[in-house]
């Protein structure tokens, strides 16, 4: 079924009814929704990436040996000589740096919090916590790449790509794919982000995550320019649809029809996506809880509710960036700050979708590309920081199917390696699949002859995780 | 009344359906070789390692000897009872391999079995075969082949498209921009037979034509700005794009097109031009973020390298061979890492993050801009040098008539000569500095405080204060000088004696340091890379006055830089030696300080700059306060009882400071020369390929990883193909191209000629573009592939030869108009039973409004350009937000497409909306699609809203005073036909709209014409010019105006 019909063929097939219509913001013809392989328990995905990559020991990878182990060297047991990158390779000694917060323990599954994160600690029993998260990726770019696209290298789709490709659209008058930017509070973000990130790789580029911004323009050139009211863009479109009918009539392709209703689309997104970034008919206590950044347009706050919105419009796929988690010195003072800039907007968001019973089959998922050492980079500094670390790191999920109270996986008590239940990321990317409905290993497409798809050759459901 | 291009009848079409009755004999190579790559390849094909039950479906005999197949015996091939079986642990494919068959494909197995089950090789990896053109009444070949097929499908072609359309559907093609009005009328009025023809000739030799094939191959060879990742840093490589641009022009053929980008650094004397070409190779992303592996990156580039040349010149997906054996091509892993030990033999540096100018290998290219300005400085110094040598020819004459002329007085005068600036330091109090040239003046920063001297006073420095000079000299690379102080240090930290640089330009200057006592000296134009250091080994006494000298004699070596302390000269070592280029800078000098971290602490005295390379003897004298003389003493001794030398240093005091015409020439040479360094520095830096000198070792990689090595392996091609002989040496980038241009060469020729069917058609003969191997797609018309392809060796590989045979061909002039029975049989018109019709690229389509508005810049070649872009696109994604997009002004506003600059993390977002690619990796094919997001650009983007303006002020102007008569021509400009009535009424209809719209609210009307930078110059008033811009963008936003059709 998900054999690539041709877009003509199909056309060929179909009249212009609304359910084509819903899928023509996808262009490229395929029916709106795709039924998925099995029943899913998930429609749609919301990605809160921290990109940068946060530290699991000041956040919810809790190791009280370290207080003991502070200053002392990481012993070669432990590091048994893997790799480094390029910035602490030179580095002679390996200090054990304990983190600076305190910790409590939350919820059903006593799941460790810092101090730091109190509003997403009081949601503990909702999600499910994998602290035995790992990479092959040591640096940003091909560890956010292979997060992202399941490849380090560039040239793949990108998740939210594969699944508005694997379950088409159903979105009213928006895009499948929504992705919004934040920057941290912390030092300014010292990494990129890539347009490859959301990108379709080999898909058709109608898959392509579409940028919401904040701004006169939240989806590029969406609005009329300067001096043309809505009325004359009526007219206008109206003459335009008048000729391009003319053209259907004399050349029969059936494209002609499909940019008619590419038109009307459009001018339906001008007043949907405005509908959309709107919300000051949000009850006010309701704004009030996802905290005070929610009024600062662009700010993860504000992003998490637009996050919530889109949900609610069937977006499939809502990716969030918030940038400035790349603490390599400075920790303990940027760390806070980016913490408060998330704590209560996710454990809002978390909350605002449960409470519109919307949680079940909204999949949210939160984490960066790796985590960081437990060494200090530079050696044992009061304002100390932490290199990037590959070897385990902290995710967390939430709603979609996913085991709520769950604490999965568990590290050693340096934090370094993993000793019991490691996740990797094709892992993760065929858990998530399987809650959309989706067998990884189903979901391909054929480019250059080979049928690619998101977890590669790799990737096992860990049903461990499933609710 | 348009000729028929195709002469068929009826009659013939049935005559050859009644030749083709029905066969059903089954074509291995078209129904069963997909089957058994794609469902059973993984587990029983090439791969040893995956190989179950060691059976091989690949191979005949290994598949007979198993009996998994019984020709013409269905009972006894065990593969038919394993593909019907319902048993899961029998069933074949495997359930769990998720690769289930059809009826229709289980069918086609064994029909193929019972008829013999017959192997062919995969009909791509044979050497194309060059069949007779069919016999029909077609009268060119490409008609004949697709009259063959329709024929069989019973199927008709269409009539000729009209001249209006057919016109602007070649100019689209063949330029990538429309027809003008002039030139369709001149082809409306052209009777002659050959009309169509005049115009593809016109067209071919059109620079556009370069530029729209040019910009075809750009997603092939993954061009782009910048290095991609993380860090994402400009990069210059669109020299390379103009060598492109130029290859198109020349009609470069095919052949050392592919040799020239894959090998040009290799070519017997390889020209600037031909290395440049190779810069194809490293198109490639580049990673330089902090704490990478460089072995895991260098190993990904290479790989790249075989990616992109085996995707867009053998259209074959090596890169699956990397990690294991191809699963369905006969392409081994080994076998990847000989073909991958090609592209592996150059240093392929990492780079920096910070600075970043290309990795090397690189070379710096002259813009043609450029060019033109060193040729002309050039053959000015060409001039002066001769001019000089005549001059100095003649001197002895000279010299002894100014010897004779020199009253006592005179020579005293001279003794002193040659000094350009000296600062003796005596002054009292105050902070002004005096010098011995009345136009330089220093200044004291800090406390001044003076007190006696080495001679006369001296100024103390307390590590804070220092003196600052302006315009005291400077000096090139390649000039001679020397520089003295008296120094008094009175501590023995890391202190500056003087210096003239410029930290925030690489340190370009010279300094004079203390180094821990030693004296040191750097002379640089770009620290580390273009400059040279030396120091003193021995330390030198604190509390005591020295005299430090430095003497340099214009090498560009360290050699050539000497230290003497107090007279005598001091053993050194040379700590750096790479300087290139000039020292000039126009930093002030500074007595006792560099830059803001080195100071002087002690007393400083009399400083002098000269303009020669001072002799040891000088040195002495200056150690002992005595004044330098320079030419006086040596005018001294009698003519007679000179040595050469001191002949020749009057010789060149003369010259230098005498003769006034001499002085006046070298003074433009030098800055002829120093004109031209500083073009050359502005040269953009090109990567390139450049062969180490003793290739790598090559291994093959585990499972691809750079630091799994397992065999070594040699270069080599896979043994599918021709065999690649390189003689008793190991075959090199060289040796490969070559191969690849071998005339019977399987894939080259087929993959080239499929790409432009493609360009001109939408679909490729072979669909899969990218892919010609056991899975891709088999070709629509195998017999018609072969004899392009052969037909394009034979030619020379002749490129433009090539267009026009597939635009002069019936089968491209067909009309495009379909009924709905043909599209439903023929949707994707694969049989060509009609002509081309789809969307234009997303660079065509911007060129085209720009074009029909009459805003295009048609200036070929250069830098990249910068056209509007929303704000804050690029800080959303840099790194710490640093990159800003500053929009150009002017011409580079409405340059073609092609010449946007691409960014890679953040590509041009009304391009990214037509499907154009990032350009991270190779792109064969686009895909098309028709979304809103496309209508939001074509509606909103300020490019094509300007444009609207614009065209509306042309239709104004040219349309004349009638409503009509300008939509007229508005129309014509952008779909080259005049409007039907109801589609003038349909305009007219919303100009009086948009107009009394406008009238009613004058502010709306003078908004919405404030739209880009272009000048206003139409004289109608705003609401009238506004309504005809609402009309002008509802013509630009016609599907017709952003397809051929």
């Amino acid at each position: 079924m998900l054999d690539r019909i041709s877009r003509r063929n199909f056309l060929a097939r179909t009249a212009t009814g609304s359910a084509a219509l819903a899928s023509l913001l996808q262009g490229d013809g395929l029916a709106a929704e795709i039924k998925p392989h099995f029943a899913p328990k998930a429609k749609r995905v919301i990605f809160l990436h921290q990109s940068g990559g946060p530290s699991q020991f000041e956040l919810m990878d809790h190791k009280p040996s370290l207080k003991k182990y502070h200053g002392s060297e990481l012993p070669d047991s432990i590091r048994q000589g893997q790799r480094l990158t390029g910035m602490t390779s030179g580095q002679k000694s390996f200090p054990v740096i304990a983190p600076k917060f305190k910790f409590s323990q939350h919820g059903k599954s006593g799941a460790w919090f810092s101090e730091l994160l109190p509003h997403t600690a009081a949601i503990s029993d909702d999600l499910c916590i994998i602290r035995s998260m790992h990479t092959d990726a040591i640096n940003h770019d091909p560890a956010i790449t292979f997060l992202q696209t399941g490849s380090q290298q560039p040239g793949r789709p990108s998740f939210g790509s594969w699944l508005s490709y694997g379950l088409g659209n159903i979105a009213d008058n928006l895009p499948s794919f929504v992705v919004m930017i934040s920057h941290g509070s912390g030092a300014d973000a010292n990494q990129g982000l890539l347009d490859r990130l959301w990108g379709s790789g080999f898909l058709p580029s109608s898959h392509q995550g579409v940028k919401l911004r904040s701004g006169r323009d939240p989806v590029l050139y969406l609005s009329d320019p300067p001096g043309l009211d809505r009325d004359l863009r009526r007219r206008m479109l109206n003459g335009l649809d008048e000729l391009n009918r003319l053209q259907l009539e004399k050349d029969g392709d059936p494209e002609i029809e499909t940019r008619i209703q590419q038109y009307e689309m459009a001018f339906r997104m001008q007043a949907s996506v405005p509908e959309l970034t709107d919300v000051s008919r949000e009850p006010e206590k309701l704004l009030e809880s996802y905290g005070p950044d929610v009024r600062k347009p662009g700010s993860f706050a504000a992003n998490c509710l637009l996050a919530r919105r889109l949900a609610e419009r069937g977006v499939r796929f809502i990716q969030l960036y918030h940038r400035g988690w790349d603490n390599h010195g400075g920790l303990p003072l940027n760390i806070p700050k980016q913490c408060k800039d998330i704590d209560q907007p996710q454990a809002a968001l978390i909350r605002d979708l449960k409470q519109r019973g919307m949680l079940d089959d909204t999949l949210v998922i939160w984490g960066g590309e790796f985590g960081r050492t437990v060494y200090g980079q530079g050696g044992l500094q009061e304002n100390y920081g932490r290199d990037h670390h590959g070897r385990c790191f902290t995710m967390w999920l939430a709603g979609g199917g996913f085991k709520p109270s769950m604490v999965h996986g568990e590290t050693d008590e340096y934090g370094y390696n993993i000793v019991r239940d490691p996740l990797s990321i094709h892992d993760l990317h065929a858990t998530m699949l399987h809650c959309l409905g989706l067998d990884h290993e189903r979901l391909t497409f054929r480019f250059q002859g080979r049928d690619y798809r998101l977890t590669d050759v790799f990737g096992k459901v860990e049903k461990r995780l499933l609710a | 009344m348009l000729r028929c291009c195709w002469i068929l009848t009826l009659s013939i079409l049935s005559a050859s359906m009644a030749a083709n009755a029905e066969s059903p004999k089954v074509d291995f190579a078209r129904e069963i070789q997909p089957i058994l790559a794609q469902h059973c390849g993984a587990c029983h094909g090439a791969d040893e390692k995956t190989r179950e039950a060691s059976l091989r479906l690949d191979i005949r005999e290994n598949a007979i000897a198993k009996k998994a197949i019984v020709p013409k015996d269905l009972k006894a091939s065990k593969l038919v009872a394993r593909i019907d079986t319902n048993d899961p642990d029998l069933q074949m494919p495997p359930p769990e391999s998720k690769k289930p068959l059809t009826g229709r494909q289980k069918q086609l197995l064994k029909a193929w079995i019972e008829q013999g089950a017959e192997y062919s090789k995969h009909w791509a990896f044979e050497a194309p075969r060059r069949s007779p053109v069919p016999v029909n009444l077609a009268r060119h070949p490409i008609d004949a082949f697709v009259l063959d097929r329709l024929a069989k499908e019973k199927l008709r072609p269409a009539a000729e498209a009209d001249r209006p359309t057919l016109l602007r559907r070649v100019t689209l093609d063949l330029t990538g921009l429309p027809p003008t009005p002039g030139e369709l009328a001149a082809f409306l009025a052209d009777t002659s037979p050959n009309a169509y023809e005049k115009v593809v000739n016109r067209l071919l030799s059109s620079p556009r034509y370069a530029e729209r094939q040019a910009m075809a191959w750009l997603d092939a060879a993954r061009f782009a700005d910048t290095n991609g990742f993380n860090n994402d840093e400009d990069r210059t490589q669109w020299p390379w794009r103009d060598w492109l641009i130029g290859a198109f022009a020349r009609n470069l053929p095919y052949d050392r097109f592919l040799v020239e980008q894959l090998a040009g650094d290799l070519l017997p004397d390889a020209k600037l031009d031909q290395r440049v070409a190779t810069a194809f190779l490293r198109n490639q992303v580049h990673n330089t973020e902090g704490g990478i592996i460089p072995e895991e990156y260098r190993v990904e580039y290479v790989a790249d390298r075989v990616h992109t040349t085996a995707t867009v010149f053998l259209g074959l997906s090596m890169q699956c061979a990397r990690c294991h054996d191809h699963k369905y091509d006969p392409i081994t892993q080994r076998e990847y890492y000989q073909f991958f030990s090609f592209f592996q033999n150059i240093a392929d540096k990492p780079a920096s993050y910070s600075n970043f100018v290309g990795a090397e290998p690189y070379i710096r290219v002259p813009s043609s801009e450029q060019r033109l300005r060193v040729e002309s400085l050039d053959a000015r110094r060409v001039v002066l040098e001769k001019e000089l040598k005549s001059r100095e020819s003649a001197i002895e004459a000279a010299v002894a008539a100014w010897e004779k002329s020199l009253t006592p007085v005179a020579r005293q005068k001279l003794a002193g000569a040659g000094s350009l600036l000296r600062v003796s330091l005596d002054e009292k109090d105050g902070a002004n500095v005096a010098t011995s040239e009345a136009a330089i003046r220093g200044t004291v920063r800090g406390k001044p405080k003076w007190g006696p001297g080495k001679i006369g006073g001296s100024l103390e420095f307390d590590g804070a204060t220092f003196v600052e000079v302006a315009n005291a000299p400077s000096f090139e690379g390649d000039s001679p000088f020397s520089i003295g102080i008296w120094a008094f240090p009175t501590a023995n930290d890391l202190l500056a004696l003087a210096s003239k640089m410029d930290d925030g330009a690489g340190h370009r200057g010279w300094d004079m340091l203390l180094e821990n006592g030693k004296i040191s000296t750097h002379l640089v134009n770009h620290w580390p890379d273009n400059g040279l250091k030396i120091v003193a080994r021995k330390p030198l006494s604190i509390n005591a006055w020295h005299h430090v000298l430095i003497t340099y004699d214009g090498s560009r070596k360290g050699a050539g830089v000497k230290i003497y302390v107090d007279g005598k000269l001091e053993p050194t070592d040379i700590t750096n030696d790479t300087l290139k280029d000039t020292l000039r800078t126009e930093k002030p000098l500074h007595i006792g300080r560099r830059g803001a971290s080195l100071p002087f602490k002690g007393k400083l005295d009399d400083m002098q700059i000269f303009g020669l390379e001072l002799s040891a003897d000088n040195a002495a004298e200056l150690a002992a306060t005595k004044p330098v003389d320079l030419v006086g003493s040596l005018l001294a001794i009698p003519v007679e009882k000179r040595t050469p030398t001191q002949q020749a240093a009057i010789r060149r005091f003369y010259l230098e400071k005498i003769d006034t015409e001499f002085a006046k020439s070298k003074a433009e040479l030098a800055d002829v020369n120093r004109q031209r360094a500083d073009i050359e520095k502005n040269f953009p830096a090109l990567m390139v390929m450049d062969e180490l000198p003793k290739p790598r070792d090559s291994f093959l990689l585990k499972r691809g990883q750079y630091d799994q090595r397992g065999e070594k392996v040699s270069s080599g091609v896979p043994a599918i193909f021709p065999s690649l002989n390189a003689g008793d040496r190991s075959a090199n980038r060289l040796d490969l191209a070559n191969w690849l241009v071998l005339p019977n060469h399987p894939l080259t020729a087929r993959v080239a000629v499929n790409r432009w069917w493609e360009m001109y058609f939408g679909t490729g003969l072979v669909k899969t573009v990218e892919d010609f191997g056991l899975t891709g797609e088999f070709p629509s018309h195998p017999e018609l592939l072969d004899w392009l392809a052969t037909e394009f060796v034979q030619s020379g590989w002749d490129v433009k030869a090539f267009q026009r045979l597939i635009v002069t061909s019936a089968t491209y002039r067909q009309t495009s108009h379909v009924t709905k029975e043909l599209r439903e049989r023929d949707p994707e018109n694969r049989l060509l039973a009609r002509g081309p019709r789809y969307r234009l690229s997303a660079e065509t389509i911007r060129d085209n409004a720009l074009a029909i508005s009459g805003l295009l810049a048609e200036r070929m070649g250069g830098p990249s350009v910068k056209p509007y872009q929303p704000a804050g696109l690029w800080e959303d994604v840099t790194v710490e937000r640093r990159g800003k997009y500053v929009a150009a002004k002017g011409e580079d506003l409405y340059r073609r497409g092609m010449y946007t600059f691409w960014k890679r993390t953040c590509p041009p977002p009304g391009l990214m909306t037509f499907d154009a690619p990032n350009r991270e990796v190779c792109v064969a094919r686009r895909a098309i699609t028709n979304t809103p997001l496309q209508a939001l650009v074509l509606l909103n983007d300020p490019t094509y809203l300007e444009a609207a303006r614009k065209l509306a002020e042309r239709m104004i102007e040219e349309g004349g005073p009638t409503p009509a008569g300008r939509v007229a021509s508005a129309f014509q400009r952008a779909v080259c036909r005049l409007p039907t009535a109801n589609e003038e009424g349909v305009l007219l209809r919303l100009q009086a709209d948009a107009l009394a719209r406008f009238r009613a609210d004058p502010t709306a009307a003078k908004m919405f014409l404030a739209v880009g930078d272009s000048p206003r110059v139409s004289k109608v008033d705003d609401a009238e010019l506004a309504a005809w811009a609402v009309v002008a963008s509802t013509i630009l936003n016609l599907d017709e105006t952003i397809s051929k059709r």
